[in-house]
């Protein structure tokens, strides 16, 4: 998208960054607001759900979808590292919100999409 | 908004099991992570399933209210494997609850020590927590004839045609 640059300074295309990231991992099924649905970054004109940069020293948040092929904290560390060196070192917390199940695996599962 | 539900902040929990692995270690500089309820039920749910003599996960009242719930919108995410399957969930240790129907025909021992490992194995290595007990509750046990009687003659066949 946009040559990286401080990204402090522009953090709402810095959120639309990660999102493109963190969406390119082959683990992850797609991005999910949280329990709550507050990981989200208010953009002009949309809400960007499953991403919000922190101000400061707040944390990045992440809230995921991940595949059910592969353990959990693997793909959480690779998103941990890839995402905290695009944000400057900041801290990212992940919060897996739910798992998609494919259809082979359980079938009477598979009308279960994971909302957000 | 920065905790989660099922976040609870605990303060240098000294695990004892040496044997876990050194999993989400870096959570306190580098940032935590949080795995949601509804993900260690799915696996959970699906762990158990996967052991042949599992016929269906649920107790009777658990079924009731799944069969209720898989017609709301947006009532729960997915009743149908989350059917039978209570959780709890920490930041480092989970504990599963199941309520499973049995085969006619299974050993309930074996089955419930298959089930048990099972879970413990998939939950612990697709999420990393550290299982601390699974609780299985064998709420019923099902009959080849309650469905259809391929195997079993119906009871009372006609003698006269």
């Amino acid at each position: 998208m946009t040559v990286p640059s401080t990204p402090i300074e522009v953090p709402l295309t810095l959120a639309e960054r990660v999102a493109a990231t963190v969406l390119t991992h082959p683990g992850v099924a797609g991005l999910h607001g949280g329990v709550f649905g507050s990981v989200a970054t208010y953009l002009p004109g949309r809400r960007l759900t499953g991403v919000r940069i922190g101000e400061g020293d707040e944390p990045v948040e992440l809230g995921v979808v991940l595949h059910i092929h592969r353990p959990i904290p693997e793909v959480v560390r690779a998103l941990r590292r890839e995402v905290s060196v695009m944000c400057g070192g900041a801290a990212v917390n992940i919060t897996v919100a739910d798992v998609a199940v494919p259809v082979a695996l359980a079938p009477d599962l598979a009308a279960v999409e994971p909302a957000g | 908004m920065t905790t989660p539900a099922t976040t609870t902040p605990t303060t240098a929990t000294p695990t004892g099991t040496v044997s876990s692995p050194a999993r989400l270690a870096d959570d306190t500089t580098q940032g935590r992570t949080t795995i949601a309820a509804s993900v260690v039920q799915k696996i959970a749910g699906i762990a158990a399933r996967e052991i042949s003599g599992v016929h269906s996960m649920g107790g009777g009242v658990s079924r009731a209210f799944g069969a209720i719930r898989e017609r709301i919108p947006g009532g729960g995410t997915g009743a149908a494997n989350i059917a039978g399957v209570q959780v709890e969930v920490g930041e480092k240790q989970a504990a599963v609850d199941l309520d499973i129907v049995v085969e006619y025909g299974a050993s309930i021992v074996e089955l419930a020590r298959a089930v048990r490992r099972n879970v413990i194995t998939a939950v612990e290595r697709m999420t990393g927590l550290e299982v601390i007990e699974v609780n299985i509750a064998v709420n019923d046990i099902h009959l080849p004839t309650a469905d259809n009687g391929d195997e079993v003659q119906p009871v009372q066949p006609s003698r006269v045609e």
